[in-house]
């Protein structure tokens, strides 16, 4: 199955809405949402729903091309619809790529999901509403009051180990993947390139006591992309 | 006690210095259009979406604040690949994405990047 034939836009239209964004072939945001508004009047909501899955990973998932879904996008989408592989590793990888590269290359653009890093903090500091299942529930139950943006900085960096919620109601897994056969931790694949995490780092988000320093072998940084010069400075 | 205190509010504006480092800045889409397509879809229509491809909606919902992200990731250690705070670090794991997202990671096997997806 092809894009056109999971969207049902016929393939000429397609390549004739493709735009170079950034040395990678994308389309609008725009025209995603014009076809997603006739989708839902005419009420195709099998594809509709596809189709509203490819522009929330074009734009808010990987948002590399800004309101375009550029061809990775495209790509992972297209391969979790028909061959039903896993994304959960790619958003993970994409968040440590985007900010080792922050780092790195002196880039301020942080291209991976704001919105799950979001959650991920927020559904382990403040209050914990016990029974509650799901951290976006959880994020979103919360009325946070208005605060500047001067404020939320200073809320993030008075953060202590006090304020944290290390065993959270949300949290269902007790063992966590450690290490990769044949690696010191664990490898990401992601959309634009590979970096492995450490999860030996993480042992006491799962109520494990942290036995001892990790050894620099487990911390050995790992990181390549698969394209030439999409590491640019703006 | 007053000089752990003293010493508390002395390490407190060193870590706010530590911010000033490097300016981040998010991508940030307008997101109000899909929103308004995605409230269109019915209770059942919504909870097939989920099976399908996890808590999207839920995330697409979700207001956030940009300073708290921008702020985290000054606190971003590339080396470790972990935020290190004053007292404490946190890693973001498979294990929380899987829950955030609602995706299971026992369904299907992990993304492997082959570069060959006929697309068109």
């Amino acid at each position: 199955m092809t894009l056109s034939s999971i969207t049902k836009i016929s393939q000429d239209t397609l390549k004739s809405r493709l735009v170079d964004i950034k040395g990678t072939k994308a389309i609008s945001q725009r025209f995603l949402e014009a076809y997603l508004f006739q989708l839902s009047t005419k009420g195709d909501w099998e594809i509709f729903i596809d189709v509203l899955t490819l522009t929330i990973y074009g734009v808010m998932l990987f948002p590399y091309a800004g309101d375009y879904i550029d061809y990775a996008a495209m790509d992972i989408f297209v391969v979790v619809r028909t061959r039903s592989e896993n994304p959960v590793t790619v958003f993970l990888a994409d968040t440590c790529l985007a900010l080792y590269l922050c780092y790195e290359t002196k880039m301020r653009k942080m291209f991976c999901c704001v919105h799950i890093l979001y959650v991920w903090l927020m559904a382990r500091v403040g209050d914990n509403v016990l029974g509650v299942r799901c951290p976006i529930e959880l994020v979103t139950r919360r009325k946070l009051e208005r605060r500047s943006g001067k404020e939320w900085a200073l809320y993030v960096a008075g953060l202590n180990q006090k304020k944290i919620i290390w065993q959270p109601s949300w949290q269902q897994r007790s063992k966590i993947i450690f290490s990769c056969v044949g690696f010191p931790n664990v490898p990401l694949i992601g959309v634009r390139g590979c970096i492995n995490y450490n999860p030996v780092l993480a042992q006491r988000q799962f109520g494990y006591p942290i036995r001892g320093a990790p050894t620099a072998a487990a911390l050995v940084v790992l990181v390549c992309y698969y394209r030439d010069g999409f590491v640019t400075k703006t | 006690m007053e000089v752990k205190s003293g010493f508390g509010v002395e390490r407190e504006s060193k870590v706010l210095d530590l911010k000033k480092k490097l300016k981040f800045e998010p991508i940030e889409n307008n997101l109000s259009k899909l929103r308004e397509l995605g409230r269109k879809l019915k209770v059942i229509q919504r909870a097939s979406f989920r099976r399908k491809y996890g808590n999207l909606l839920g995330l697409l919902e979700l207001e956030i604040e940009i300073p708290i992200v921008t702020t985290l990731a000054q606190y971003y250690d590339p080396y470790m690949r972990c935020f290190t705070f004053q007292d404490f670090q946190l890693v973001p794991t498979i294990e929380e994405y899987e829950q955030i997202m609602d995706i299971p990671l026992s369904v299907g096997v992990p993304y492997k990047h082959l570069n060959n997806t006929l697309l068109f």
